[in-house]
């Protein structure tokens, strides 16, 4: 059951498949519940908010487009709405972008080899990470792990919404070309 | 033909894979990669680093029984049991805006009740707000007393912009301007009191400046 593609998972969840929906579960609710806590700060609140978000992927599956990125930055995308709606009204997200990544990443339900190759890849992206300026590191954990718009960086920061875009374009850039070179040549 | 420049499409392809791209721009850019294979090789890499930046969110065990929830719900919803849905998606405090919808709403609840006039405090309805092509892009809550509280939540697929509310009976009678509603980045969110037709399904419709209706929310009569 794993050996399936996230791809072909969210395809059988489309037409209704019990199984499907079963594994899909299995699969990304870690992850869902993860992102929605750090966002939240609230078990409770992380509870809902990770049950409409793989509930919504579950009515939309058809409609998603693979152009607009993987299963699981769809899925979290969704999540990461969701959880910023959620805390909108109540209070900022106050979690500092530079403690995000030091968080424990659980294996959940990966098999080794699966759980092995993450670590590495995630490895691979503190490193890249840390090789940026600060302030280009923490817009793009900002946009990129924690969901905030360009505007809601520069109001995070504190910084005009031109200069939060450029730190987060520049920082793209930059990972792009410390992780893909890297890529190239292993 | 390729639409646009590729140095248009690549100053805008990072926040396109992060996500992070709304409405006209990210279609315009997605028109350009498509008949473009360079940037569309650009936009490849790009995802790769976005889609890791997402996998390295911490993950968490959910409180025991999540996932049978989570089934349940989906199988209760494939049954078609609308009615159940409604008072279920209360119950699990379904919809993105959960905490600040209900917050919202129950403050008026309260409120209600405290002022003497009901028995108990109204009742909350949710219904989607359903876009082009069937796609949910929203929700709607509203409370049972009259004037009813609504709460009304979009947060997928729409461009950004200002919208007008208007309701339309099943007979033909529209009322204007009952708001507006802001989008910003894909989202917004609207809340006030409205008189809304209670013998009839009555559709709360979001209309942009042309007129054209982009979204709309079925209510079912009491």
């Amino acid at each position: 059951m794993w050996s399936v593609s996230d791809e072909a998972l969210l395809a059988g969840l489309a037409t209704g498949d019990r199984d499907a929906a079963a594994a899909f579960v299995a699969r990304f609710q870690r992850r869902v519940f993860g992102l929605a806590r750090v966002i939240t700060g609230d078990e409770r609140a992380a509870e809902d908010v990770a049950q409409e978000a793989l509930l919504r992927a579950w009515r939309h599956a058809a409609a998603y487009d693979p152009r607009r990125g993987s299963v699981v930055t769809w899925l979290l995308t969704i999540t990461r709405n969701l959880a910023i709606d959620s805390i909108r009204v109540r209070r900022p997200t106050t979690i500092d972008p530079d403690d995000v990544l030091a968080l424990p990443l659980a294996t959940g339900e990966r098999g080794p080899a699966e759980a092995a190759e993450l670590a590495h890849e995630i490895e691979r992206l503190r490193v890249a990470l840390g090789t940026l300026p600060p302030e280009q590191r923490r817009a793009v954990v900002l946009a990129g792990v924690l969901g905030l718009s360009a505007r809601e960086v520069a109001e995070r920061e504190d910084v005009p919404l031109g200069t939060a875009k450029t730190r987060i374009r520049t920082a793209m850039l930059r990972l792009r070309a410390l992780l893909v070179t890297e890529e190239r040549a292993e | 033909m390729i639409a646009g420049s590729c140095d248009t499409a690549r100053e805008r392809i990072p926040e396109l894979a992060l996500g992070r791209l709304d409405g006209a721009e990210r279609a315009e850019v997605l028109l350009h990669v498509h008949g473009c294979a360079r940037c569309q090789g650009i936009l490849d890499e790009f995802s790769g680093v976005a889609d890791l930046l997402a996998r390295s969110a911490p993950e968490a065990e959910p409180p025991p029984g999540f996932d049978r929830r989570v089934l349940a719900a989906m199988g209760s919803r494939r049954s078609g049991d609308r009615r159940g849905l409604r008072r279920r998606a209360l119950v699990i405090g379904a919809v993105a805006a959960a905490a600040a919808i209900l917050s919202v709403a129950v403050v008026r609840i309260v409120d209600a009740g405290r002022a003497g006039d009901q028995a108990s405090a109204p009742a909350l309805e949710t219904a989607p707000m359903i876009g082009g092509g069937g796609l949910t892009v929203g929700r709607v809550v509203v409370s049972s007393n009259e004037p009813a509280s609504v709460v009304v939540t979009v947060d997928y697929a729409l461009p950004d912009g200002v919208y007008r509310l208007q309701l339309q009976t099943n007979t033909g009678t529209v009322t204007r301007g009952v708001g507006t509603i802001a989008v910003t980045g894909g989202r917004g969110t609207w809340t006030g009191t409205v008189a809304i037709p209670r013998t009839v399904p009555t559709a709360l419709t979001m209309v942009d400046a042309s007129g054209m209706p982009v979204c709309s929310a079925r209510l079912e009569p009491a």
